[in-house]
């Protein structure tokens, strides 16, 4: 049984029930209404990024699910390291995306609830941060830079310590 | 089968483990259903608002710690401090969480930024040499008045430190234990100090307090890239002092002998670090008395690692007064050459009720029957030991098992070799 998805533009997109259960939330409503010919509506999601998501979970829709209850200690579960990106992944994530299209394919993974795209999101964006000055990322993502010059002098000089080893 | 406008708009925020039905939120608030489509057609124009997406700070919190967790080094933590004031917090919070020493200017620098606020300890500071005494100093001698919001500020900062390590965690050699049939490989010379001593790889601390580990880890911590540093330089005399204690260019590696006297430094950590759960004070030579003193103020350690370190009966006396919430104790190579009486281990066993993983490797003073006492007074405890006790009828009696399956093995082979006809 196929499932709809509308995205917030309108699109609509017809998927397997496994591609689509990669996504807790859409699991967890499949189970909830069950078989229904209706869309289902993404409201926070745009057409071109919702095609993405497929792409990708239409990629990994044949592995096993990742443990629920994982996500209780990010710091201790993610001893993987973001260089160890399967090469798949890696490509999926560079294909001609600037930084809008990836903050948003990571924030309709965070809303879909597929943690395995959030983690890989959130990976590519430490590896962009990795070795990057401040002022790179600032520029990088667009941040404002709230601090005073003396504060953040301050700041540098007190943190001395850890940025030589 | 549900009509359109029963079926509900998925909830805004992900955890959703069971959907519930909110009836103001209906389909028909959504766009016009256009005709299903795949694969999806063109895109269409994106609206101004997601010209703009940006990541929730809660997203930007699971960046860092992807980041904190693959990096060996806490410079990679540094610039996210400086960027903006909402990334500050966190990513001050990553970096100060677990703290290890790789190098001599990185701790004195710590030591002298960190830990040391009040016009005493900056004396301190400058008599340790872990910082150079700069003119200002001298110019305020008399009014250097540290106010209440630098104290306060300091405290905070040192209050973030959950795990700290010196460094100095010996190389493999000592948590790996000996099975008979790999003796004559895996006996090395034991020092009698715990200067590094062998040119195996270190293995993690963390280490899964399962089976003993055979195979050298090949990970590479920042203890044994420390240690590798080490062995690099052996060939410089250890006697040889820099100039400079607190100059980054030192030549004698981290490893070295006079970097390991650390009780100036406990004696901070102690009054600093409140909230300290984990202290590797692994390889490290201290006064037993400041030990003590320390261990009295850490109300929080549950992971204690004395590995090879100076240890001795007043600071071993001390864990079991003091340390009792300890779950995790590492005293491998501290009972040797009878120096200290095996009775300590029970008496830490006995009064560290929460305690459940005892690692004891390279520690042939502790006879099976001390194991045993110490085993029945705490049931819950697993104790890892391994020893180069050649005398005890244990390892005798596993040599002998070792090498009879190892003949039989031989002849079943001979046999086995000798009936296949091909």
């Amino acid at each position: 049984m196929p499932v709809i998805l509308q995205a917030s533009d309108g699109q609509q997109f017809t998927i397997s029930k496994p591609v689509a259960e990669r996504s807790m939330l859409l699991k967890n409503m499949l189970d909830d209404v069950g078989e229904n010919e209706q869309a289902i509506p993404l409201p926070n999601v745009s057409g071109p990024i919702l095609a993405a998501v497929i792409e990708y979970c239409e990629h990994h829709k044949d592995e096993a699910m990742p443990a629920a209850d994982e996500d209780d200690k990010v710091f201790e579960a993610s001893k993987k390291k973001p260089d160890d990106i399967d090469q798949w992944d890696a490509d999926f994530m560079k294909q001609g995306k600037g930084n809008e299209e990836l903050f948003e394919i990571i924030l309709a993974a965070n809303y879909l609830d597929i943690k395995p795209l959030l983690d890989l999101g959130c990976k590519t964006v430490a590896n962009m941060i990795k070795g990057k000055t401040p002022e790179q990322i600032r520029e990088m993502f667009n941040i404002e830079n709230d601090f005073t010059p003396d504060e953040e002098e301050q700041i540098r000089r007190e943190n001395e310590w850890a940025a030589d080893a | 089968m549900a009509s359109a406008n029963h079926l509900a708009t998925p909830p805004p925020t992900p955890p959703a483990p069971r959907k519930t039905s909110d009836p103001t939120v209906i389909t028909a608030a959504t766009p016009p259903i256009a005709p299903p489509c795949t694969p999806p057609s063109p895109p269409p124009p994106r609206s101004p608002r997601r010209r703009t997406a940006k990541l929730p700070f809660e997203i930007w919190a699971q960046v860092f710690a992807h980041l904190a967790a693959a990096s060996t080094t806490p410079a990679t933590l540094v610039p996210l401090l400086t960027v903006c004031r909402a990334w500050h917090a966190e990513a001050e919070r990553l970096l100060y969480r677990s703290i290890t020493f790789t190098s001599l200017a990185q701790r004195s620098r710590f030591a002298a930024d960190r830990l040391c606020c009040s016009p005493a300890h900056r004396t301190l500071a400058t008599e340790m040499r872990w910082c150079e005494k700069s003119h200002k100093d001298d110019a305020l001698t008399e009014a250097f008045v540290v106010t209440d919001a630098e104290l306060n500020n300091a405290k905070r900062i040192t209050a973030l430190v959950r795990e700290l390590d010196f460094g100095f965690r010996p190389p493999a050699a000592l948590s790996r234990p000996v099975l008979p049939a790999a003796t004559a490989a895996a006996v090395s010379p034991v020092a009698p100090t715990p200067t590094p001593q062998s040119s195996s790889p270190s293995t993690p601390a963390s280490s899964p307090p399962t089976t003993p580990i055979i195979a050298p880890s090949t990970t590479t911590t920042p203890n044994s890239i420390a240690l590798q540093h080490h062995q690099q330089q052996q060939q410089l005399l250890p006697h040889q002092r820099p100039d400079q204690k607190s100059s980054a260019s030192s030549s004698v590696p981290y490893g070295a002998w006079q970097n390991r006297t650390i009780s100036p430094l406990l004696v901070l950590v102690a009054a600093r670090m409140p909230n300290l759960t984990s202290l590797c004070l692994a390889g490290c030579q201290f006064d037993d008395g400041v030990f003590a003193d320390a261990l009295a103020t850490m109300t929080s350690l549950v992971v204690l690692d004395l590995a090879a370190s100076n240890v001795r009966r007043h600071g071993l006396t001390a864990v079991a007064t003091s340390a009792t919430k300890l779950v995790r104790l590492d005293l491998s190579g501290i009972f040797r050459f009878r120096r200290i009486p095996a009775r300590h281990l029970t008496e830490i066993a006995t009064a560290c009720r929460a305690l459940t993983t005892l690692i004891v490797h390279d520690c042939p003073d502790l006879s099976a029957d001390t194991r045993a006492e110490a085993q029945s007074a705490n049931p819950r405890l697993a104790i890892r030991w391994s020893g180069f006790d050649f005398e005890s009828a244990e390892f005798a009696a596993a040599a002998t098992t070792a090498a009879a399956a190892a003949a039989n093995a031989a002849i079943e082979d001979a046999i086995a070799a000798a009936a296949d006809p091909v």
